[in-house]
Formats: structure tokens, sequence, C-alpha cells
């Protein structure tokens, strides 16, 4: 950077106005990381990565455009941030710079019924969105368990998936069109209209950038009128591969529910096996109350919390041994189906379908409860990590994704490659005719700082190795940020990453838009290897 | 050694034309690449060739370096031997190398049970159909944002090799296919795709007249605010005669009775008519439909890939009648209709091909001599035409980009 924090800050207040831009250190800590929960394993213990040098909230696209054209005179790094509720390091300020926070600009339109569509500023958090959209009798349908700290921005930038992306698609799906502001401070336009099938998707090829190509500021999103009828459902599945049969089953058959998540036996017994009898034995009970720590679960008084979190501890320490004990204990995998539409005869019809796809494969119908469970707590799990890491535990989850037949060899390839470093539980969700996605919870103990972030990037990498050597992508909606990027040229191939680094060459030739992510440009690669959290952080207390 | 005699170790020549033009045939994705290489050390400009359409370019020269492209010579690669093909049935893809023909792939993945969903199956090879967007992957199946290509292999320039994850969704970044489908070849010569395929016994068409078009409109789009989505579907504006609309679904059979149920109340409900019923067979429309459709090209042609081609050479009461690309919002459907009929006349017509839920695509059909008024009437309209989209300053962009890198390289 070219000038000093100071002089940044007052000719961005030129921008913004004074009172819209910020180097306070408060703040600037409070922006220095998302939800990774490798940083936040170093926050519990009072430590931050790099600031950024300044904060600022513009109003409209021209204060956007203008802040880009000043960092781009000054030579700052610009990171656009919408809640920070990202989990994988995408709004790291790695080179400093300026954090560009959206929430200003979260205005949501009329939505006009024949062509459904409505305009929202990057800056709108999703909770609120969805209520505006109520209140013209629309739905999105995107419920991202992050729904009340994650905006618009943000979805778009990651690809992010709600809980009922299988009837309503991904966010990427759902964008018509977008503005962004580019690199070089130009605002640009991709209109909201149906292709007409000529030309590359440019919409597509900005969709998942995580602000490397730009600042986007609004979005022009398909929305469906709110669904007029809901069916939930539990089913118990008799084994693992009679569910994804289940599932896929349902899929095949052109079904479309609008939730549907498997949980795999150690889910299962962990999280939703209350009322059924899903296991054997003591080490159900164990199991179940590793789930609760796990889950944020802290009742029990004094000598009972304490006893069991030193039994999580023991469990989680020893991963092999405990997951072979459960293997042996666990047995049916619950399965959550949920129908909805404008139509109740088509409604039924799709759930009376799906149930029957189940039974026929062994399937034990639980009825509405476990599915309206479901519906009822499905945003809790977002809130509950900070009592693990009280524990000295880390906590994490893998998202990812893959075709039908190479499903199983996914599932299995993870567990293996992690069995000697994480407590690992899973469940299948997302779920599209050609394929579906898992969604791995990883937990693992370590004593100290240092041997629990060393701990956390082994698990890591052991697990995105197992992911790619089995034909997964690393990531279905979490994105990439810095956790995955070493392994974007392995999903893209070699000439992949040369087509996305060029068309950020010709998007942001100065390279200002947030470095070092993506795998575009210099920049950290997998965690540990060479960056490291703590060798870049300063204590909060010298901070402020 | 010439670029010539390099080639001729790799032994993929097929033929040397005249004016320092040949044409060479890789065996596989290798091939390609070592051919790419050699020509990108000439400097030669590399074409795709296929057949009846126009050669595309591989990359173009006009960036700084242009000065020291070997302009004169090209070489035209014929895709031709790239056919192998591979079904994940369990996953309902297939794999196909780029010099299969959609047609073929069609005939081959029906001869399994399955199709690929698409209203027209053309001759075009594989990798052309998907590097010319024409008539268009992403424009046929209509839920938001589907696209019938799982996977992508491609060799860019410099011979670096795009392979993308197959997976039925993702969240790395940018999507590389996005860039490479349509981009007219210009960032490199596709050689694979995996595409999404569906039972074909599972399939049925609903058809739809109406005596109004407004009222059709009307109809297509509560239905679709119903979440009644077709897997294809077309709008047949029938001028003075009925509107036609056609609806395909596939799937479990009581639920595609459901669905057309559904439809038919909603049609009668708004004073249409159902003309039938069917399991939907190929691209041809039965003869009610053509009967309800038969003022949409002069020549009576039949379905959507018989009138784009009629249009484009028919002889329509005595005016030789085009088809142009073009798309709107469904609130503007009506109005570009309308626009159209009073600047040309009632031998204009409309024929949506794919409905998306804030609008649709189609081809408006018209004299050719009226071109450049239909054009002007549509945007007015609010609509817009085929090549209005843009994209071409984010591709010479990606272009000059990898030529540079290629010559910094060099």
């Amino acid at each position: 950077m070219r000038v000093s924090r100071q002089e940044l800050l007052v000719r961005a207040a030129e921008v913004v106005g004074q009172r819209w831009a910020s180097n306070d250190d408060v703040r600037l800590e409070a922006y220095a990381r998302d939800a990774w929960p490798r940083v936040l394993i170093a926050a519990r213990e009072g430590l931050s990565p790099r600031f950024p040098d300044i904060v600022v909230w513009p109003a409209s696209v021209d204060e956007v455009a203008r802040l880009v054209h000043l960092a781009r005179e000054v030579g700052a790094p610009v990171i656009p941030y919408g809640a920070g509720s990202g989990v994988c390091g995408g709004t790291y300020a790695l080179r400093g710079g300026m954090i560009v926070d959206l929430k200003r600009m979260d205005q949501v339109g009329i939505v006009e019924d024949g062509d459904r569509l409505v305009k929202v500023g990057g800056g709108a958090i999703g909770e609120h969105l969805e209520r505006r959209l109520a209140t013209q009798g629309y739905t999105l349908g995107h419920f991202p368990s992050s729904m009340y700290c994650s905006t618009v921005g943000g979805w778009v930038a990651a690809r992010s998936a709600g809980q009922m992306s299988s009837r309503y698609g991904k966010i990427e799906d759902m964008v018509s069109g977008l503005t962004f502001v580019d690199g070089t401070g130009t605002i640009r336009k991709l209109h909201a209209r149906p292709r007409a099938g000529d030309g590359p998707d440019l919409t597509q090829s900005f969709i998942g950038s995580e602000g490397v190509l730009g600042v986007l500021t609004d979005v022009d999103l398909r929305v469906r009128r709110a669904p007029a009828f809901r069916r939930m459902r539990g089913v118990l599945m008799p084994s693992l591969d009679s569910g994804i049969e289940a599932v896929r089953g349902i899929f095949a058959a052109g079904y479309r529910p609008a939730v549907v998540r498997l949980y795999d036996p150690m889910d299962t017994l962990v999280n939703k096996g209350k009322g059924t009898d899903t296991g054997r034995g003591a080490a159900k009970n164990l199991i179940q109350a590793v789930g609760k720590m796990l889950s944020g679960g802290q009742g029990g008084g004094g000598q009972v919390r304490r006893l069991r979190e030193a039994t999580v501890r023991a469990v989680v320490s020893r991963p092999r041994f405990f997951g072979e004990l459960f293997d042996k204990a666990a047995g049916a995998c619950m399965l959550v189906l949920g129908t909805e539409g404008q139509e109740e005869r088509i409604v039924e019809q799709e759930a009376r379908a799906a149930l029957d796809i189940c039974l026929r494969r062994g399937g034990v119908d639980l009825g509405p409860g476990p599915g309206e469970h479901w519906l009822e707590h499905r945003y809790s799990v977002s809130y509950k990590l900070t009592p693990a890491l009280d524990l000295g535990l880390f906590v994490d989850t893998l998202e990812t994704a893959t075709t039908w037949s190479r499903l199983r060899g996914l599932y299995q390839g993870v567990r293996q490659a992690l069995r000697d470093h994480a407590f690992v539980m899973a469940h299948f969700s997302h779920a599209y005719e050609d394929g579906c996605s898992i969604y791995f919870t990883m937990a693992g103990f370590a004593r100290d700082l240092a041997s629990r972030e060393e701990a956390y990037d082994r698990t890591w990498r052991a697990a995105l190795e197992a992911v790619a050597a089995s034909g997964g992508t690393v990531s279905h909606h979490h994105g990439i940020g810095m956790s995955k990027q070493a392994f974007m040229a392995r999903e893209h191939g070699e000439g992949g990453m040369k087509l996305l680094r060029a068309l950020k060459s010709t998007l942001d030739p100065d390279g200002i838009m947030n470095p070092g992510k993506l795998g575009m440009g210099a920049g950290p690669s997998l965690p540990g290897e060479p960056w490291k959290v703590s060798g870049d952080r300063r204590r909060l207390r010298e901070a402020a | 050694m010439t670029l010539l005699e390099r080639l001729e170790i790799l032994g993929v020549i097929k033929n040397l034309g005249g004016g320092g033009t040949l044409t060479i045939r890789p065996a596989d994705v290798h091939g390609v690449r070592e051919a790419v290489l050699e020509c990108r050390k000439e400097k030669t400009p590399v074409m795709v060739e296929v057949e009846g359409l126009p050669p595309v370019p591989m990359w173009s020269y006009r960036e700084p370096s242009a000065a020291n492209a070997n302009t004169a010579a090209r070489v035209f690669f014929d895709l031709g031997a790239l056919r192998n093909l591979t079904l994940d049935r369990e996953s309902h893809l297939v794999t196909a190398e780029a010099g299969i023909t959609v047609s073929d792939l069609e005939s081959e993945v029906s001869r399994r049970g399955f199709t690929l969903g698409l209203h027209e199956t053309p001759s075009t090879p594989l990798g052309a159909w998907l590097a010319l967007a024409e008539p268009g992957p992403a424009c046929r199946r209509s839920s938001p944002g589907w696209s019938p290509v799982a996977g992508l292999e491609a060799v860019l320039h410099e011979g670096s090799v795009v392979r993308t994850t197959v997976t039925p969704r993702t969240a790395t970044g940018p999507d590389p296919k996005a860039l490479l489908i349509g981009s007219n070849g210009r960032l490199g010569v596709i050689t694979r795709a995996t595409l999404r395929i569906y039972p074909s016994a599972e399939r049925k068409r609903e058809v739809l007249a109406f005596a109004d078009a407004a009222v059709a409109v009307g109809t297509v789009v509560e239905a679709l605010g119903r979440d009644l989505i077709p897997d294809a579907f077309g709008l047949l504006d029938g001028g003075d005669s009925e509107t036609v609309v056609t609806w395909d679904m596939h799937g479990d059979p009581e639920m595609v009775a459901m669905v057309s149920l559904t439809l038919e109340e909603l049609c009668n409900l708004n004073g249409g008519r159902r003309l039938s019923s069917l399991a939907a067979g190929g691209d041809r429309l039965t003869e009610k439909e053509r009967n309800g459709a038969r003022s949409c090209v002069a020549d009576g042609a039949a379905g959507p890939v018989e009138i784009r081609a009629a249009a484009k050479g028919a002889n329509g009461n005595g005016k030789t009648m085009i088809a142009i690309g073009f798309g709107c919002r469904w609130s503007r459907v009506v109005l570009v209709r309308r626009a159209l009929l009073n600047a040309l006349g009632p031998s204009a017509r409309l024929h949506l091909e794919r409905a998306l839920p804030e609008g649709a695509c189609g081809i408006a059909c018209l004299p050719s001599n009226q071109v450049e008024t239909a054009r002007t009437s549509i945007r007015k309209a609010g609509g817009w035409l085929t090549g209005d989209e843009g994209g071409d300053d984010w591709i010479d962009g990606v272009a000059g980009v990898l030529l540079g890198d290629d010559d910094e390289g060099a």
C-alpha cells in the first residue's frame, strides 16, 4: 500500500462519510476473521490474525466504485465483507487493506408477479430478506443454517446452498442477474433475463468468485410463491446403503422433496436417536454424551458436567478405538423427508411416493415427528461451536459431493482417512438426480494451541486428499477461501486454473481484489503450509 | 523442423489443403494437446472443423503479438476420431468425447433406455455443439440454472488441460465450464463432456390450445407460479388461429398424471382446450398440434427443429421467412408480440422454446426484408435479441491474458 493507514481512512471517508469509515482497533479486530474454525480456535486463546487497515460501509454501487478506484490508486487490497459467517477464511485481510462491509446495501425490492424476480442488495441478511418476501407472499427457498448471520452477497460469493436445495436449487440456480464493481472500479451489470443460449454464461462465471473478481452490489433473484402445503416425515432405514438407495430412487423417479437428510449410523445415534431403537448397549449412551457436547449441550450440574467433559475428551482423543467401537454399536439410519408446494394433491403424491420408495427398501415410518423436530431446530447448529472449543476440541465440517456411483466410495474413503485424526459423523443432503452431497462433522482434541492447530491441519489435509482421490468435489457449498485452495487445481485441472486466473487478470488487472484466495495469485495455500495463524497474529491486548 | 514435419511425427495429419492449410485428426486428448502445442510454437491459428458449419477459430491474434502470428497458415482440427462413450446408469450420466454427434449420442443413450431430453438433437459434433452453444445446451430444459453438462474436458491454447470434477454441484469458485461453453472455441478445444440423461420411458407431452396468445402466456405464467415446471416447453403463436402450448414432463407416471391434470384444469379455467396428451416420442409435433400451429410458417413445418429450419429458407406467403432469436420477461411477451405484429403485419410469428420463472426465450419468424424493423420493435418492447447478452470483452480479455502468458513463457 502506497499510503498510510490514516491517509487511506481520510480518503475513504471522503467517499462514504466519516461515520462510515473506521480504523478503530476494536472494529478492525472484529473484521479480522470470519467463522473459520481454525482461527476461532486461536481466538479462544485471545489471538487474532492480521488486522485490515480500515473498514468502510458504503451505501451505493457508486460509492463502492469510488472506493475501488481509490484502492487501485493507492495499491490497497479490497476485501468484500457480508456478515462474516464464512467458514473457510475467505475474508482474511492477508495483506491488510480495506474491508468493504456491504450491510448498508440491504434493499429488498418489490416482486413483480409475472416475472417473479426481486432485486436485492448484496448486504441483505438472509432472514430479513425471507421475512420481506413473506409479506409479499413469496419465498426465495434458500435456507442455509447461517440464515440469521449471512448475507445474499456472501451466498452468491461462495455458491451457498440452503437446506431445501433439493427443491429450490442452490443460490447459483436462483440468480438471474447481478451487478458488481470489478477490480478497475468499473460497474458491470449482468442483466436479469433468460439466457437465449448464445455466448458464455457470464453470470455463472462470476458466481462463486469469493470477492476475487469484484464487489457484488446487487442481485436479481428468482423467487417462488410461498408454499401453501408442507408434509414432513421421518423414516428409519435399516442401513446406510438402503438409505442411499432410497434417496437415489426418489430422485431417479423425478421427485424433488424440499428436505432430504439421511444421517449415517453415527450421526443418527448422536443426534437423531431419541425415542427410537437406533443403537445397542452402553456405547449408545456414550455416543449420545459426545453428541450432546459436540452440539453444544451444557446441561447437568458441576460434577456431572465435568465427568461428561472428561468423557468427551477421552473419546475424541482416541478416534480410531472409539470409532470402531461405535461402529459396532450403530445400526439404523434416520432419513428426514419434507415435501412442499402450491398444490396439495401434488405435495401429497410426492410425500406418499417418497415414503413408498423408502418402505420398499426396508424403512420404518416414524411419522411426521422427526421431520417437524428438525424443522423447528434447523438453524441451531451454527451457534454451538463455543462449548466444544472451550473443551480444547476442534470441530469443523466438510461438505463434499459426487455422483451416485461414487458416493459410497467417497463416504468410506473420507472416514478411513480420518480414523486416526478425528471423530467423524456424516449426513447426506442436497440430493440431485445425478448425485448427492455428504456433510462430514469432524472433531479432534489436543492439549495446547500449537498441537491443536497441527492436528486440525493434519485432519483437513487427510480429508481433502481422500475427497480428491475419491472423485468428489472439495466443496459443495461452503466455498474455498483459504482452507481448500491448494486443491483447486485438482478440482479444475491445470487448465481450469489458468482459465480462472486469466479471468481474474481481465477483471482485476492489479490483483487488488481479495488477494491470496481461491488459489488465484500469491497467497498461503493449505492451512499450516506455509501459513499459520500463529505466524501472523498479535495479541488482542496489544492491539487494544 | 517445420510444423508439418512435427505434426507428421505426431501422426495426426489427415490431409493437406491449399493456401498453407492442413487438416489433422488427433486420436485422443493427448494428440489434441500435442498438436495444439506444436501450432502454438508456430503461432498458427487453429480452427476446429465442424461439418456443415463455418470453421471455428480456437484463438485469434488481435492482441499485440498479432504481428508475429503466422496468419497465412491454418490448421483444421477434425475431432471425428474422438468418439468414446461411457454410461453411468446409476448416476444418469453419459461421458462422451467431442467427436460424436449429438444425434448419434441420443441414439446411443436411447438404446440403453435413456434420453438427453433435448428438443432437438442436431448432427453437430458434441464438442462443437457445446462450443457454439447453438442451439444451446443451456436453453432447452426449463429449470433455472439447469445445464446438461456435469463435467468438461478441454485443451487450452498453450496445451494445458481443463478437466473439471464431475459433480452434481460445486462451490469451488467461478465455473470454468461456463466460460468454455458458448465461447466459440476461442479459449480452447472441448474434447470431452459428461452430460445428464433421463430415463426415456417416462416422458409425456401435454398439448394445450388457446384462442388468444395473451391468455396462453397468462396460463403458462400461472402454471409456473404453481410450480408446475416443465422439462421442455413450447409456445407456438398461431397468429389468427389458436396458440399452442406444449409441456413436456418426465418422471414417475403417477406424478406426471397429477401435473397433467392440474395443467388441464388450469387450461379449462382460462378457456383453453387440451389438444392431446401423449408420450413424447421425438421432435415432431402431432397432426393436431400441427393444425394448431399451421400458420407458424407457411409450409406447415412440424416441430421446433423444422420451424427453425423452415423459417430460415421457407417461402411464406410469397416472402422469404427467417428466424431471429429473442428473449423477454413474461411481463413483456405480449408487448413484444404486439410490437412485432404492428411493425410487420400478421405474417410475423413467435415461438417460445424455453420457459424460465422470469421469462422465456425463443425465435421470431418474419419476412427476411424486415429483420431490422423486427429487431428495433423487440428491443423497444423490452425484449432482447440473441447476441445482446455480450461477453465478448470477457472472452477477449481471457484469451488475451492466456496468449500473453504464453508469449511471456516463450
